[in-house]
């Protein structure tokens, strides 16, 4: 699948004025709607589409700033206006019901849908919510150097601009992770790389960084939002992950007590790129035929 | 119009409690005021520091007028107060929101103060996404916050960032510090007493009130992440909005342009002269002709 192809499976809504980048596939009466993770689109989730879609309604939207969807200049995207377009783009698709699948970055959207589902703010209801790999919980987290530098209000914009450095940082990831190189080409990393250097994508990398400081802000707010939940959460953690280590996972656990936590032993195994088959087994109980 | 202030007598914290109750929402209390048996309801939004309380003086008059709905925020007054915790502005729109379904409240004026523009404003951003369907009628604001633009968050502003925090802060190190901060922002410091300003201490003292640790910091940080977020709601607000502004405010004074009037187009501003960062308690009859002019 390249880049192009994924554009042309989906359509643009307006939400707010800007072009959110909306995949929907599946006719099943039950809906998974997608929130991806950072910096990524929703082109993570390429490959486990067509099975999933067989089971599913599937709804994946770009944030705004990533993958397709408008990049409008010298925003400051924030969590809260994030979760603002996902509800309203959800309303105008006419979603009653729907299952929340994030991830990373996406996590922190969930929760601050799930703040506003408990304060009885929307009428949408949530069946579910799955959190994968959430480094939410920021006692715990590690941030890198690099991460660190991007924060940095000034020297961010310069350090996003070197292109290079993005295209390294992916393929290090990738790399650190001991994944199949067979699979993970220099080709997907730089498939990868170019969606973000869209519309200036990489200009704006430093602005979009500011979600770290939000999750400062709300570290209260989301995780009373997860205490007081009446939605059952099911919180699926990837055991090795250098940045969402394990102890946040088992914090975020115990704050719920309608949580479900499952561990992913092995991410070669389990991996949504790499292991499509068995991610889709572990999240959703399917069990379809090998993808690869 | 005859509008009648009694300016002999001031209310001690005792009575005010008593005009209002608890509200319990989510998993808090909220206090609450109110009055009036009207149809079109005035929502007022209380500033930093102080409380409902600022609004002794105007409420028998405004209640002639309105159904007045008053209610400390979370942290202020005889609401709830958080151990070493920063309740959010995101927070605070969520109670008042609430609350305002709880009361059923209809044909909503909200006025916002200080502090109380910021939930204001974000009030506006949900109500622009359609998210909220409130029937809220009209905004308007009163000599709003220190004016923060993007350019305050900028490092050149540190030594006026810090200095800012700093009187914000300190406001909370002593009774003292506390009536000296609140009088040097009347155009005339007689205009209130050192008997108000004992009820407004004690309000705030209550229920270890003063512990809102690194509220200033955490204040600051949320709106550098909402600037633009707030700034957006104004602009492409479709409710109107009006200003009512004391025109001798030192925070908000009128030889720099208020920042609110540069970002809404077609804004109606109402200047009360001779007066301070608090016209409802300093200027209280032309607040109120003022208010219900609108």
């Amino acid at each position: 699948m390249t880049a192009d192809n994924w554009k042309s499976r989906g359509k643009f809504y307006t939400i707010a004025d800007k072009n959110i980048f909306v995949i929907d596939e599946g006719s099943s009466l039950q809906t998974i709607v997608i929130l991806h993770g950072y910096p990524t689109s929703s082109f993570d989730y390429s490959k486990i589409l067509p099975e999933l879609s067989k089971h599913y309604r599937v709804v994946i939207h770009d944030h705004l700033g990533f993958g397709f969807s408008d990049k409008p200049k010298s925003y400051t995207y924030s969590l809260i206006d994030q979760a603002d377009f996902a509800l309203q783009l959800w309303n105008k698709m006419g979603l009653k019901e729907v299952t929340i699948l994030a991830h990373d970055y996406g996590t922190s959207v969930a929760k601050e849908i799930l703040a506003r589902k408990n304060h009885n703010l929307i009428p949408l209801k949530i069946k579910k919510i799955v959190l994968c790999n959430s480094s939410m919980r920021l006692e715990y987290l590690h941030i890198r150097n690099m991460d660190k530098l991007l924060k940095d209000k000034k020297l961010g914009r310069y350090i996003a601009r070197l292109t290079n450095y993005g295209f390294r940082k992916i393929k290090d990831k990738f790399k650190n992770k001991n994944l199949n190189p067979e699979i993970h080409t220099d080709y997907d990393i730089n498939k990868v790389w170019d969606k973000l250097d869209t519309s200036e994508g990489k200009n704006e990398i430093h602005l979009l960084s500011n979600f770290i400081n939000e999750r400062y802000t709300f570290w209260h707010r989301w995780t009373e939002a997860l205490k007081e939940s009446e939605t059952p959460i099911k919180i699926i953690w990837e055991k090795s992950d250098p940045v969402a280590i394990k102890e946040i996972a088992i914090v975020l656990a115990t704050e719920n007590i309608n949580d479900n936590l499952e561990w992913i032993e092995n991410e070669r195994y389990f991996s949504i790129l790499e292991n499509p088959t068995n991610w889709l087994n572990l999240v959703f109980n399917i069990n379809g035929p090998k993808i690869s | 119009m005859d509008i009648t202030i009694d300016n002999t007598i001031v209310m001690s914290s005792n009575e005010w409690e008593k005009k209002g109750e608890l509200i319990p929402i989510f998993d808090k209390e909220i206090f609450t005021i109110d009055v009036g048996n009207h149809k079109n309801c005035l929502l007022i939004l209380h500033g930093y520091l102080t409380s409902s309380y600022d609004y002794y003086k105007v409420l028998p008059e405004l209640s002639k007028h309105y159904r007045v709905v008053l209610l400390d925020f979370i942290g202020f007054g005889f609401s709830e107060k958080l151990d070493k915790q920063y309740c959010t502005i995101i927070d605070q729109t969520d109670y008042v929101l609430e609350l305002c379904r709880l009361l059923e409240l209809e044909n909503i004026t909200v006025f916002a103060h200080d502090y109380g523009t910021e939930v204001a404003q974000e009030i506006i951003a949900r109500q622009n996404y359609s998210l909220i369907d409130f029937p809220i009628e009209k905004y308007i604001f009163c000599n709003g916050n220190m004016p923060l633009d993007h350019s305050f968050f900028l490092d050149y502003h540190k030594n006026f960032k810090e200095q800012v925090a700093k009187k914000m802060i300190s406001m909370l190190a002593s009774f003292g510090i506390y009536k000296k901060s609140i009088r040097d922002v009347f155009f005339d410091a007689t205009k209130i007493t050192d008997q108000e300003l004992t009820e407004m201490w004690y309000q705030l003292e209550l229920n270890k009130g003063r512990d809102v640790i690194n509220f200033v910091h955490h204040y600051i940080r949320e709106r550098k992440i909402f600037w633009q977020r707030w700034i957006s709601a104004l602009k492409e607000n479709n409710v109107p909005v009006k200003l009512i502004l004391g025109r001798k405010d030192p925070i908000n004074d009128d030889e720099t342009p208020n920042p609110l009037a540069d970002k809404i187009e077609d804004i109606d501003i109402c200047w009360i002269e001779n007066c301070g960062h608090y016209p409802m308690l300093e200027n209280p009859k032309e607040w109120i002709e003022a208010v219900l002019k609108t």
